[in-house]
């Protein structure tokens, strides 16, 4: 509340270029300890969530008044004029003040307090329950079992504690390879389908270096592929682009020999397969770095598969361009298509849709398990991993499904929400419309397939706007061990 | 092989006839009982009594019932009556293709009209004509302005008067303002579609080159022309009650575009099956759009006809825009749309043959060929082009224009690659879920009136 210095201001328009009636609507302005509000002269209240609000900013002043321009993160844009400048020199500031805040416990949520007691409040959170999840997909089973490794985040801090993994994996096996990847995100079940005993697997990249190898590792991933008894290989999808391996192929080049193997060691029938030569001395660059990909000469029976989704970084700015081609007035039918094209925005999706198919067919077609990662593991595998979940079982096409699917996939293994989503004032550079990207997916398969999902776009409207309005406890945070401390 | 090249080059012959009489619609034979002859559905005389109660300033004219004085003009025609034949004839050699003003369209509302015409053909001498200028200014009531939409650039519309053409000029016509808006016409069109179906067509499912190849075929660009300037003429008739007059070049193509849209917007009787049905009638076919030499071939001909250009599918294509828009608020589907996209085209009805009312009599369609009409309006079919949702209201809808709310018509460009099984069975599943809703709602009526007579009887029975 201290950071507000005016509470009210009156004689305050608000810009509506879509209205066919009104250009503008006069009223007050009013600012809360959480939200915004006008209410305009018809008595209609508009609600702002300082949370949500992404920038705010003030233009020249005109003769109508001082322009103050809010951008949301819901998208939303709105325009006030305010009458005097100095009052809308104090809302700005603010607004400055209150859209970011520094710590966890000054978010709404943990002041936002519903009608309800205690009781009802621990149904809410229990509503969700991941290992009756576990349950429902059929494990623990022959193959597959619980681990306790992860019990106190020993292991990784950022995965959730109970984890499922291969049976004959056995705890020195995770402990290793837990340590060849990056932030000790080790592979494990996300997915596991029944009939085709096959499973979708989560993972980071791996720390191979040039000639590091990890036997746990190796022995995980054989484990994995033994765990599907019908097919003997399995695949392994690198969500990363190729052409940024080639960038640093280029500056690797001067550093040492490189080895170029083309031949396989593999010993009994499992196949090697990669597109072209130059995805290998790439990747191998890459490798060079300290980060990279599987060595495939070391790891036997399994296929690779890039699937070409760009990074976070990527994906800011293209948001930003399209945000700018639809929020320009006056387009022609040309300049919007252009704009629209080269934001990339639709491109990407279409990557990440394509990826998910992919991964849903080597499941179904081929009954292969796979095994999904990209840097860290946490933002493309997450939508690969979902998406691909979506298009296998029906169950997460209906509204606790959809739930129980975000909260399995994005939450428990530690999408980074608080940072993706600029929940306080932290690295704009961590800032990315990955979970955003999932939801437009989900909303391309709803208009292509109506009647096969339980919920409508209204309730993925809802959830992008809650991700970023901190109202609830749920996305908070980066993982579940920062919500369990932040209780 | 013999037979493959036999097989093909008989389909391109049969695909290409110039004979009209050797038509499909000559040797058809209906499978079903014919309630209604469509061919008398929609007489000028008909849609004149719609609102000659409104209004007493209009005339049915007979001056063309030989097609003598417009040869692309109905034989009856509506014009203001002060106006005589005369002058008639006198106003139709000053308008190209001898097409002078005439009523498209009369709003209830304000007793605003649009009127619809050739280009004046006032070549480089500026000639005039005082009887088309009485003509226009007989629709103007006292101290009134109207507006003319010429659907050229100014450029364009001054080149023409190099030809003979040309446009009204502001001191013969001072009551008058010259709006210029352009639409694309011909060859363009053409262009546009080819170019549309062939992104359509590509298997290469690149988003990049999709986007920028739809973004080159222009068709969204002609679409969002089109919709502005009826929505601009729709605004001139309701928002500023003013009298409008449009025309571009020839008045068969752009013009009845613009006047034909402008009704959809305005009148609720054209967003109902048997409203567009009319309008149809009165603002393309008999205002003698000319379908044989438009609808000859479509996107894939090999050779490049002159006249060819899909002005017809636009339109229909901005009749869709506004019905996805409004849902709510036309009587029919999207299905009707593409039926008649269809049947310009290719069918087995000889109502979009020929090129106006007076080929149209010459070869004897009447009599020797089936309506469209009388096929679509059979209850059994109608049943298959009614929109669930329709709820008739009485309102002016506005139709947004901006890109972002113009996408591409999937139904009729992508009907062919994309299977819409899961489309067509969720639309199915709202039919019945407004079937069952309606059901319901009977019951609740029912049960209500129920209840008020058994309330009532007590009321009786205990009174003493």
């Amino acid at each position: 509340m201290e950071h507000i210095r005016t509470t009210k201001v009156e004689q305050v328009k608000l810009l509506d270029r879509f209205s066919t009636s009104n250009k503008s609507l006069t009223g007050t302005l009013y600012l809360t300890a959480t939200h915004l509000l006008f209410i305009d002269s018809h008595q209609k209240e508009t609600w702002i969530l300082h949370h949500h609000i992404a920038s705010v900013e003030k233009l020249a002043l005109t003769t109508s008044g001082c322009p103050l321009v809010i951008q949301c993160k819901n998208f939303r844009t709105v325009h006030f004029i305010v009458p005097r400048e100095r009052d809308c020199h104090d809302i700005y500031n603010s607004l400055l003040q209150l859209s970011k805040q520094a710590k966890y416990e000054d978010l709404y949520a943990f002041s936002y307090n519903p009608k309800q007691n205690d009781s009802e409040r621990l149904q809410g959170w229990q509503l969700i329950d991941l290992a009756e999840e576990y349950k429902r997909m059929g494990v623990p089973n022959s193959h597959w079992q619980l681990s306790d490794a992860n019990r106190d985040y020993k292991i990784c801090e950022t995965y959730p504690r109970e984890l499922y993994v291969p049976r004959i994996a056995s705890k020195p096996i995770i402990v290793g390879s837990s340590k060849f990847r990056s932030k000790g995100r080790f592979p494990v079940l996300s997915y596991y389908h029944q009939d085709k005993e096959a499973a979708i697997c989560r993972c980071s990249q791996p720390l191979s270096g040039f000639s590091a190898r990890c036997l746990e590792d190796e022995h995980l991933l054989q484990a994995i592929s033994k765990a599907n008894p019908v097919n003997r290989y399995m695949y392994v999808m690198d969500t990363r682009p190729k052409r940024r391996m080639q960038s640093w192929w280029a500056t690797q080049k001067d550093i040492g020999r490189i080895i170029v193997r083309i031949s396989s060691k593999i010993r009994n029938d499992g196949k090697i397969r990669e597109s072209n030569e130059k995805k290998r001395l790439n990747a191998m660059a890459n490798r060079a770095a300290g980060k990279g990909y599987e060595n495939e000469d070391n790891y036997s029976n399994i296929r690779f598969q890039f699937v070409g989704i760009e990074n976070i970084h990527v994906m800011r700015s293209s948001l930003q361009k399209l945000l700018e081609v639809n929020g320009t007035k006056g387009l022609s039918v040309n300049d919007f298509y252009s704009g629209l094209e080269s934001s990339g925005w639709l491109r990407h999706i279409k990557a990440v849709m394509d990826a998910a198919i992919f991964l849903a067919k080597a499941i179904t077609v081929e009954d292969a398990s796979v095994l999904v990662h990209c840097s860290d593991g946490w933002d493309r595998t997450s939508q690969v991993c979902s998406l691909g979940s979506l298009l296998l079982d029906s169950y997460y096409r209906t509204i606790k499904g959809f739930m129980v699917l975000i909260e399995k996939d994005w939450i428990s293994f530690g999408h980074k929400f608080s940072e993706r989503c600029g929940q306080l004032d932290g690295d704009p550079k961590e800032v990315s419309p990955v979970f955003t990207q999932f939801l437009e997916c989900v909303w391309h398969l709803t208009e292509q397939f109506p009647q096969a999902f339980e919920f409508s776009e209204a309730f993925l409207l809802q959830i992008h706007e809650h991700i970023h309005s901190c109202q609830f406890g749920n996305f908070l945070g980066n993982c579940q061990k920062e919500r369990e401390e932040l209780k | 092989m013999e037979e493959c090249l036999n097989i093909a080059s008989s389909i391109e012959a049969l695909s290409t006839l110039d004979s009209i009489t050797l038509m499909y619609p000559f040797f058809y034979r209906p499978m079903f009982e014919v309630i209604e002859d469509g061919w008398h559905s929609f007489l000028p005389e008909q849609e004149f009594e719609l609102y000659s109660s409104a209004t007493s300033e209009w005339r049915l004219s007979y001056v063309n019932k030989e097609f003598a004085v417009c040869p692309s003009y109905p034989p009856i025609v509506t014009v203001p009556k002060s106006i005589d034949d005369e002058a008639l004839r006198k106003v139709a050699t000053f308008r190209h293709g001898g097409r002078f003003p005439v009523l498209s369209y009369y709003h209830k509302k304000n007793g605003m009209v649009i009127m619809r015409s050739g280009q004046p053909l006032t070549g480089t001498n500026g000639r005039r004509c005082k009887e088309d200028e009485k003509l226009i200014n007989a629709t103007l009531r006292a101290g009134k302005r109207g507006y003319i939409i010429d659907t050229r650039s100014l450029s364009v519309a001054q080149q023409t008067r190099a030809k003979g053409g040309g446009f009204e000029q502001e001191a013969h016509y001072p009551q008058w303002r010259r709006i210029h808006k352009s639409i694309e016409r011909y060859h363009i069109l053409q262009e546009s579609l080819i170019k549309l179906v062939e992104a359509c067509n590509d298997q290469t499912h690149n988003m990049d080159r999709w986007l920028s190849k739809l973004e080159a075929s222009n068709w969204l660009t002609h679409i969002k022309e089109i919709l502005t300037t009826a929505c601009l003429a729709a605004q001139c008739i309701d928002r500023e009650g003013a009298s409008i007059l449009i025309h571009g070049t020839e008045g068969t193509d752009s013009t009845l575009q613009v006047t034909s849209l402008a009704q959809i917007i305005l009148e609720p009787r054209s967003r109902t099956i048997r409203g567009f049905e009319a309008l149809i009638e009165r603002e393309w076919l008999q205002a003698g759009h000319p379908f044989q030499q438009r609808c000859a071939q479509s996107a894939y001909c090999n050779t490049k006809r002159k006249w060819e250009a899909p002005v017809f599918l636009l339109f229909l294509d901005c009749v869709w825009q506004i019905l996805r828009q409004f849902p709510c608020s036309f009587e029919f589907n999207e299905n009707f749309l593409i039926m008649l996209f269809e049947h310009a085209y290719a069918s087995q009805f000889g109502t979009f043959l020929g090129n106006n009312e007076s080929e149209r009599c010459k070869l004897k369609l009447q009599q020797k060929t089936m309506s469209l009409w009388s096929w679509v309006n059979q209850p059994s079919e109608l049943s298959k082009f009614t929109n669930p949702l329709f709820e008739a209201n009485n309102l002016v809808i506005w139709p947004s224009v901006a890109p972002q709310s113009l996408p591409l018509w999937e139904g009729i460009f992508l009907r062919w690659n994309r299977s819409s099984k899961y489309l067509d069975e969720a639309y199915e599943e709202m039919v019945n879920i407004i079937e069952y809703n309606k059901e319901l709602q009977a019951k609740v009526n029912i049960l209500r009136r129920q209840l008020a007579e058994l309330e009532t009887e007590d009321g009786m029975q205990e009174s003493p």
